[in-house]
């Protein structure tokens, strides 16, 4: 395997062959800090498409007194897209938005959950049973408002035994 | 195989750039001649136009703050929402929320402003110096063109933030762009052809400033006039290299000295030679008896000068930028006029003239000066004074007298319609044709085309004459700008400072 | 310049480029003081919270109502009970209102303003120019409940219009200020706009005047909407500035406004100002609204009405108002309320009057009920209080003298100084004087004839009333001593024949030329002259009986009664009989019931007469003794339907046994009648319905039309004309059944009316004219509404024409030529002319207005030029003819004044 032909009008004529000057360090100083503020300010303006906030309501909201939800209750909130259970343990929200790609899954007669988008399968308590989905649905931790409202925060998820006594 | 991958890193290098070390001309040619940036500009440039005071480099510094408008303008638009109920808040939001969103709008504002003014420079640059006759006549108009673009980019851009500042400027705007109707109303046309009406429900889409003039304006800011800006932006710099570069007095040349270089000239004076395309056209091309003399390779010198304009350009709007916030009113509110109620600035001057005629001051003057600096270099063919500033001392004369009695005759008018007023002032009754007429924007045009008609006639030289008519101009357009932006209060009245308005 | 040079400055400038975009940088993670304050919250928490803290901004984001609060990036702990009285901005909110409003379903500035979406000072509390809405603290901050809660749930005036049970949501001011200690402030600015007569010029949803700007939702103004320039120098442009400034003088804030200063300071102009900007409209999406309270029609008090429309014009004592710039009338002017009955002022109030600032308050304009009216209208006449009780009044204990000063001042003008008559009727002559019953001349003084131009002197104290009656009676000369009449009949002196002819041109009219009786009893009556006593008779003459047909004869002198009385002794030869002394003492209520069986249908169940004499007549009552009644009642009177009622051999006291009576009453059950007679002396006086009419209805109006043409002067429908509207209830109810009857046969002196009884003029027949007088009580129930009921003066063209003269010389001065208003009001104006009645305007222009220019210009010593009764009267009618159109369709008629009894 050879090299290929090198064009010769790449090699430079002897003519006008000269040295590379020395001072011109100076050149390549400001070359560089050309290139420089240049990247730093790309940086700089590419940090504008990401804002403080969103315009959204925070991951916390409120879901109403604890009696909204009487005990052994499955009560779905479908603007929240969350469903709280109540069980003599206490609260719990699930959250019904499928782990595979984010439909909302719908609540079947035997209390099982079924994802339209690709047919993923959970269980009452939220379990794969089948489908696509790598993973539970998720609990989401609930707290307390100063007046005693309960809060979700989708924001962090919690463990299927973690509940929140009423 | 191995070797290929050991010379991965060449070949591609070499793929792009196709020629070795920039050890020599030819190299330096090749940068240049093959890089897609750069072969708009040619590889060697005569010393002549490497001097700052050739051209202060104002067209490069429109070019740039075009570039800086585009890329800030770009990434507003990830934010803004061009719609009555949110454009507001979300302008204000930049400045809270965003990062880098508060400097990205003031950036975005004073390089608008900048352009303007830089273009303006601009064009009196290359008047003064003469560089719009022959070949270049055509480049003249295109960029007068691109002046009249810029305007309307500046003045669409002026309503997005939807505050009372924007909202009633553009309402004076559109109401201009109404104004014909004073002539078909004075022609009793109206009802047949209202060119008046066309044009403002074109520009509204309604009868008033609302969510279809915001829609409309915000079209015309992003897409419709960045893209024709663009293309006639191609067409001038394409002629300005088609036009034989920049323009330099013949002498030029010779009064650099004999350029030596390796001891011998390269090109001696009056060779007979040309470059290639003998083949292909009958006569001689642009080129012939422009030899390489007195020229330097464009890669670094010229493209360093560039980069330092860059630079510099760039260092202002940031510092700008970050010291002056851009102005953002009250939200608009069509029930509250503003007061004053005052168009951009550089509309100022217009809107002094609008006081008393819409349409003469909004649309025939503005009409009647675009339309005379088209025709300049078609009505002024002397050649010889080409590529000198005020093409020599007389012309400099010329200028500082023109601009001397123009300013005077101004500050003269501005005094006497503030103090004694103006026919409306005198006869109430008096029909609006009258004052289309008759007002002070009709009285300087007419005072000004005598007073450089009357050069031109002394000293037999239409560059003369255009030159003191452009002037005036120049100086008038200044002088009313200053009067209308600084010295107009409340009600467009006389104020000699903004600290005299009345409180409201 | 050389490469060197280009390449140091590239150099230097991206140098200084970097160093713009690192502050910039700087600025955007480190800077911010919502950092710092997070940070000092951070390290206030307990420190399992204080791991999982990250600063970072906050925002409360609330698309449906258009805002997005980032407050609590600063006051981070507002909602966290841990942080309560910490520092701010770290606090948390106090009260319990998030509890109700939680941050992040209401955020902060749809309550606080200021600009939500900023995260630095000041921006954030919108203390920065081009922002409107600066942020509200302290107790403005109540201004803003009325973004969600209904106006008039808040602080909106509905109390004070309608009833407290229609409370509903509503928080009202003053438990308001309970609930929200806060809202003191407002409550305050409310009471103040609800007792200040704001709505008198300022529409409140619908409600008030139209003179100033509708207020309903004044508090969306924003700052565009106030003109700053005439603030005094130094004070903030801000609504709330302006306002406390326009409160503390209105016409130096926005010249030329006629708004009154109401003389509130500081305080109370900085609650209105606050009211003011609570009142908004609601814009905010219907899950936010607190609905409005229920609105009820239940009027309210008079008081409360006048507060809210009418104290800022007339004044809280109704004489003059805090609006200067109006002249508005005083209407607690007595010599106003005094001939101005309630249908002038309800009309008034109803109808306003254009031209003039007085708003139209009818339902469809100023927006009250008539109810609400007529409350208002009861209010106005309280201010005037009814002193007088016609009923109390007695002559007797009256005064003549005092009578006199207040006759000069009050009557001389329309009744002439000497009670010649005028204007009004004569008064002086005995014969008027003889058929009007001191009840009558009460009557008639304390409640005046409406639409005449006889005012109501009600104000006027029973006492004076009696003063009054006193003096009149005081022309019919002095009474006659019955002694000395008695003491001519025992010296034999009195002559027949004198009395035959005083008896033929007084008596027989009524009592028939031989005494036979017709109208009045029969006196040519064995039973009768038998059984009394000479002063008996001479005292019926001398007092007549009140309210009956019989007048009291004051004008004979001693020597007149006896001879009448000799007369009718000549007309009976019947012995004298002795009358029992005294009779067992009886039981009136029993009395009462055996009356009703036995006698009512004679003498009127009220014993208030009928087909039998007046019973219950004070003058009879006192005089006829019981042993006259009971022998009366015992053996009737033969020759008159009057039987004899007693049992067979009880007739008699002093004999049992006797003659038989047809009814038989025993002794007892007599004495039980007499007792029930007696008690009616001091009864109080028996009901309208009590009265029984005599006569047929329909041909007394035959006769009224026709034969007796009194409808020439009384107005076919006895709405008045020449002579007085004999339909008017008042009227009415100050004549007596008698009075109408004597009228008719006596005439009256010094007036057109005539004498109609047969030997009269026109010769009616007694029947005829008892169905007259039926027929003119029956006019009470049409008495014409509205102003052609009014037309007590005939406009004639020339009357009017002497009118216009007098007009033009006395009046137009002040009123303007034509009426048209000047320095005084406007007369020839529509609204006022359909509610002033003829008699009003001649009233006024006799009597003037005490208290204001307006002067009396009729006879007497009060009178300022003496006009004519005739001149005024022309003037009245040129008044009237200037009456172009009719009163406005919505005005309905005017309701009849009613007495103050009822």
């Amino acid at each position: 395997m050879t090299h290929p032909p090198k064009d010769p009008s790449l090699e430079p004529s002897a003519r006008f062959r000269r040295e590379v000057p020395r001072r011109d360090f100076l050149g390549l100083a400001a070359l560089w800090s050309f290139l420089t503020t240049g990247v730093v300010m790309t940086m700089g303006a590419l940090r504008l498409p990401m804002p403080s906030l969103f315009p959204e309501t925070g991951a916390k909201f409120r879901i109403g007194p604890p009696d909204r939800f009487p005990p052994g209750s499955r009560t779905r909130l479908p603007e929240r897209g969350i469903l709280v259970l109540r069980d003599e343990k206490g609260f719990r929200a699930l959250d019904l938005v499928c782990t595979h790609l984010g439909c909302i899954t719908r609540t079947e007669p035997d209390g099982s959950f079924a994802c339209p988008c690709h047919g993923s399968r959970f269980d009452a308590e939220g379990n794969v049973v089948r489908g696509p989905a790598p993973s539970r649905l998720r609990f989401l931790a609930i707290s307390r408002a100063p007046n005693g409202d309960l809060v979700v925060d989708r924001g962090t998820a919690v463990g299927p035994d973690r509940w929140t006594v009423a | 195989m191995r070797e290929n991958l050991r010379d991965l890193p060449r070949a591609v290098r070499g793929s792009i750039v196709r020629h070795g070390a920039t050890d020599s001309d030819r190299t330096r040619s090749q940068i240049v001649a093959n890089n897609f940036f750069l072969h708009a500009q040619s590889a060697r440039v005569h010393k002549h136009s490497l001097r700052p005071s050739t051209t202060w480099g104002l067209g490069l510094i429109a070019l740039i703050l075009f570039a800086i408008l585009c890329v800030t303008g770009t990434l507003l638009m990830v934010y803004y929402k061009p719609s009555v109920d949110q454009a507001y808040d979300s302008v204000r939001d930049l400045g809270f929320i965003v990062p880098t969103g508060r400097m990205m709008r003031n950036v975005h504002r004073w390089a608008a402003h900048g352009m303007v003014l830089v273009v303006l420079a601009h064009m009196a640059r290359v008047f003064y110096t003469g560089s719009y006759g022959g070949r270049r006549a055509f480049n003249w108009v295109v960029g007068m063109v691109l002046l009249v673009l810029t305007l309307g980019l500046s003045f669409t851009g002026y309503l997005l933030p939807w505050d009372q500042l924007a909202y009633w400027a553009i309402t004076i705007g559109a109401n201009i762009a109404l104004s014909p109707r004073e002539v078909t109303d004075a022609l009793g046309l109206t009802a047949t052809f209202d060119l008046g009406g066309l044009q403002k429900s074109l520009l509204l889409g309604s009868s008033t400033v609302g969510q279809e003039a915001l829609i409309r304006f915000y079209v015309l800011h992003i897409v419709l006039l960045p893209v024709v800006l663009v293309a006639f932006l191609g067409v001038h710099f394409w002629r300005i290299r088609k036009d034989g570069g920049l323009n330099r007095p013949a002498d030029a040349g010779a009064r650099l000295g004999p350029d030596v270089r390796n001891g011998r000239a390269i090109f001696p004076e009056g060779s007979g030679k040309t470059y290639g395309l003998m083949a292909l056209v009958r006569g001689r091309t642009g080129a012939v008896d422009r030899g390489p003399e007195h020229t330097v390779s464009a890669w670094p010198h010229l493209f360093q000068a560039e980069m330092l304009v860059l630079v510099l350009t760039t260092l202002a709007m940031l510092a700008l930028g970050y010291l002056f916030d851009a102005p953002l009113k009250e939200l608009a509110n069509p029930s509250v006029p503003e007061n004053p109620a005052k168009a951009p600035w550089y509309f100022l001057g217009l809107q002094e003239l609008v006081s008393y005629s819409a349409f003469a001051g909004g649309i025939a003057i503005p009409a009647i000066a675009v339309l005379g600096l088209m025709l300049i270099p078609y009505l002024d063919r002397e050649e010889e004074t080409s590529g000198r500033w005020f093409a020599g001392p007389s012309g400099r004369r010329i200028a500082a007298l023109s601009a001397v009695f123009a300013a005077a005759f101004v500050v003269a008018m501005l005094w006497f319609t503030v103090s004694v007023g103006w026919i409306r002032s005198w006869f109430p009754a008096s029909p609006q044709w009258v004052i289309t007429l008759c007002n002070p924007g009709t009285v300087y045009v007419v005072a000004f085309a005598l007073w450089s008609a009357a050069f031109a006639r002394r000293t037999r030289s239409t560059r003369m004459g255009a030159m003191a008519l452009f002037t005036c101009f120049l100086v008038a357009f200044a002088i009313l700008t200053y009067f209308a932006t600084f010295l107009r209060g409340p009600n467009w009245d006389f104020y000699w400072s903004s600290s005299d308005w009345p409180a409201h | 310049m050389n490469g060197r040079g280009f390449k140091i400055l590239t150099i230097v400038g991206c140098l200084g480029t970097l160093v713009f975009l690192g502050l910039e940088a700087w600025n955007e993670h480190f800077a911010g003081e919502w950092r710092a304050w997070q940070d000092r919250y951070a390290e206030g928490l307990p420190a399992d919270l204080r791991a999982g803290f990250a600063p970072a901004l906050q925002q409360a984001f609330l698309p449906d109502l258009e805002r997005v609060d980032r407050c609590q990036s600063c006051h981070v702990g507002i909602d966290d009970p841990a942080m309560a009285g910490a520092e701010l901005p770290l606090a948390a909110h106090p009260g319990d209102l998030l509890s109700s409003h939680p941050v992040e379903d209401f955020g902060c500035t749809v309550c606080h303003d200021g600009q939500g979406r900023a995260v630095s000072l000041p921006a954030a509390h919108g203390r920065v120019p081009h922002w409107e809405e600066p942020m509200l603290a302290g107790d403005l901050v109540y201004t803003s409940c009325g973004r969600c809660h209904a106006a008039n749930a808040l602080f909106g005036p509905e109390r004070e219009l309608y009833g407290e049970e229609e409370g509903g949501a509503a928080i009202l001011a003053d438990d308001l200020a309970a609930t929200l200690p806060g809202a003191a402030l407002l409550a305050r600015g409310k009471e103040l706009a609800a007792t200040s007569g704001c709505l008198g010029c300022h529409t409140y949803q619908g409600l008030g005047g139209t003179l100033g700007p509708d207020l309903t939702h004044v508090g969306d103004k924003g700052v565009h909407g106030y003109d700053f320039s005439h603030l005094p120098a130094g004070t903030e442009r801000t609504p709330l500035a302006w306002l406390i400034a326009h409160f503390e003088d209105p016409s130096a804030v926005s010249p030329g406004s006629v708004m009154p200063g109401f003389g509130v300071g500081e305080e109370d102009a900085r609650a209105l100002a606050a009211y003011m900007l609570s009142l908004r409209s609601i814009d905010v999406p219907a899950r936010f609204r607190v609905p409005p309270a229920r609105r009820s029609t239940a009027p309210a008090g008079g008081e409360a009405l006048y507060g809210l429309f009418c104290v800022a014009c007339h004044g809280r004592d109704l004489q003059s108002g805090a609006v200067t710039a109006f002249r508005t009338p005083s209407i607690g002017n007595e010599s106003l309320l005094c001939v101005a009955d309630d249908a002038y002022l309800a009309s008034i109030v109803r109808n306003g009057r254009r031209g003039t600032n007085m708003p139209a308050w009818r339902e469809d304009a100023g927006g009250l009920t008539s109810a609400q009216i007529d409350a208002l209208v009861a209010t106005i006449r309280a201010h005037a209080p009814d002193r007088a009780d016609a009923s109390a009044v007695s002559a007797a204990a009256g005064d003549p003298r005092a009578g006199a000063a207040l006759y000069r001042g009050r009557c001389a003008t329309c009744h002439g100084l000497a009670g010649e008559g005028g204007i009004g009727t004569r008064l002086n002559s005995p014969d008027v004087l003889a058929v009007l019953s001191d009840d009558a001349l009460a009557r008639t003084i304390v409640e005046g004839r409406p639409n005449t131009g006889m005012p109501s002197w009600r104000n006027l104290r029973t006492s004076e009333v009696s003063d009054l009656v006193a003096f009149l009676r005081s022309w019919e000369g002095p009474r006659v001593e019955i002694a000395a009449v008695a003491g001519r009949l025992a010296a034999g002196e009195g002559d027949a024949d004198l009395g035959a002819r005083i008896y033929a041109g007084r008596c027989a009219a009524c009592h028939g030329p031989g005494g036979e009786g017709a109208i009045g009893p029969s006196l040519a009556n064995d039973g009768f002259l038998s059984l009394v006593s000479d002063e008996y008779l001479a005292y019926a003459i001398r007092d007549g009986r009140p309210g009956t047909a019989m007048p009291a004869w004051r004008s004979l002198a001693a020597e007149d009664v006896g001879d009448l009385v000799t007369h009718l002794r000549t007309l009976s030869d019947a012995p004298r009989r002795a009358l029992p002394a005294s009779i067992a003492q009886g039981d009136p209520e029993h009395g009462e019931l055996l009356f009703a069986r036995a006698c009512a249908a004679c003498h009127g169940p009220e014993a208030t007469g009928g087909s039998g004499p007046q019973l219950r007549n004070p003058v009879f009552l006192d005089h006829a003794t019981d042993g006259y009644l009971f022998t009366t009642i015992a053996e009737g009177r033969p020759g008159t339907p009057m039987r004899g009622f007693a049992r067979a051999g009880a007739a008699r006291p002093d004999r049992p046994g006797g003659a038989a009576g047809i009814a038989d009453l025993t002794s007892a059950q007599i004495a039980d009648v007499v007792a029930w007679l007696r008690w009616l002396r001091h009864a109080p006086p028996p009901p309208e319905s009590a009265r029984t009419v005599l006569g047929s209805i329909g041909r007394g109006q035959e006769i009224y039309e026709n034969l007796g043409a009194c409808a020439r002067c009384h107005g076919a429908r006895g709405e008045g004309g020449i002579g007085p509207a004999l339909g008017q209830p008042s009227f009415q109810r100050q004549t007596s059944e008698g009075h109408l009857i004597a009228t008719m046969v006596l005439g009256r002196e010094g007036t057109p009316m005539r004498q109609y009884a047969s030997g009269g003029l026109a010769d009616l027949s007694a029947p005829e004219i008892m169905d007259v007088s039926a027929y003119v009580r029956s006019l009470a129930y049409d008495l014409p509404a509205g102003p052609e009921g009014w037309r007590v003066y005939a406009e004639t063209e020339d009357r009017i024409r002497l009118g216009r003269e007098l007009f033009a010389g006395y009046c137009a001065s002040c009123h303007g030529s034509d009426g048209r208003g000047g320095f005084a009001p406007e007369l020839a104006n529509p609204d006022f002319l359909a509610a002033a009645s003829d008699g009003f305007l001649a009233a006024t222009i006799a009597r003037g207005r005490d208290g204001t220019p307006m002067r009396a210009f009729g006879p007497g010593p009060a009178g300022l030029a003496i006009l004519s009764p005739d001149e005024v009267r022309a003037i009245v009618a040129a008044i009237r003819a200037w009456a172009g159109e009719p009163p406005p369709a919505t005005s309905p008629p005017p309701t009849p004044p009613l007495p103050p009894s009822q």
